[in-house]
């Protein structure tokens, strides 16, 4: 039997396509949730240990501590990063290409620009965090200019 | 790139979730091919056909002439 809607009940059998894609979307929310839950933890521990000096870049967390963060961090990005690649459809894919490149741009030409403008004396020294910031808002700023793009009908 | 999607799911009576359940991407996939935001690669394209059960320049068209194979 056809359904004449977006919205087919499960029982029917043309919704089989609607629950496969139901389930890819609660497997993306569950990875993402597991990468939330590692950051979550590093947080806190991070903030109950290091409150006070949690933005103080000159001040140095204990090594072990950011050891044991590193290790984490890296598992979790490349774990997280191989179950979402699965789930990624090539639509998918064409976005995040897209919106890493837009980053590496901007890192690209924002690094040397604020170097020249140092040199100059117009702006304080590069600072890495905000070089790093800038990476990350570039990344997300394409990622939902070109998801955007590609749902408005 | 031109495409027949729209019309063809329509016919069925199939969301865009369903049509991409069915072809293995997202809802937001088969908007952007719908739209021609997006050409879809050739497996896919190749999935599209079997799952419609026409050839791919039937559901596709890139504007440009058919012209006949010379041998």
């Amino acid at each position: 039997m056809m359904v004449k809607s977006g919205r087919a009940g499960v029982s029917d059998p043309a919704s089989e396509g609607e629950r496969l894609e139901r389930r890819r979307q609660q497997r993306k929310i569950a990875i993402l949730a597991g990468l939330a839950l590692v950051g979550g933890i590093g947080g806190g521990i991070v903030g109950a240990q290091q409150g006070d000096n949690l933005f103080d870049l000159s001040r140095p967390w204990p090594p072990l501590l950011c050891l044991i963060l590193a290790i984490a961090f890296l598992l979790a990005v490349i774990a997280g990063s191989i179950a979402m690649s699965r789930q990624f459809d090539e639509v998918e894919i064409e976005t995040k290409r897209k919106a890493a490149t837009a980053a590496a741009r901007a890192f690209g030409i924002g690094y040397p620009l604020w170097f020249l403008l140092w040199k100059g004396g117009f702006l304080p020294e590069p600072m890495h965090i905000v070089l790093y910031g800038l990476f990350l808002v570039a990344t997300l700023g394409a990622t939902a200019f070109y998801r955007f793009r590609y749902t408005i009908h | 790139m031109k495409n027949r999607l729209r019309i063809l799911r329509a016919e069925r009576g199939w969301s865009q979730a369903e049509l991409g359940g069915r072809i293995g991407v997202s809802r937001q996939a088969v908007n952007a091919i719908e739209t021609g935001k997006h050409d879809p690669s050739l497996p896919l394209a190749f999935r599209l056909s079997r799952l419609f059960g026409m050839g791919i320049e039937e559901i596709f068209d890139d504007g440009e002439e058919r012209e006949s194979w010379r041998v």
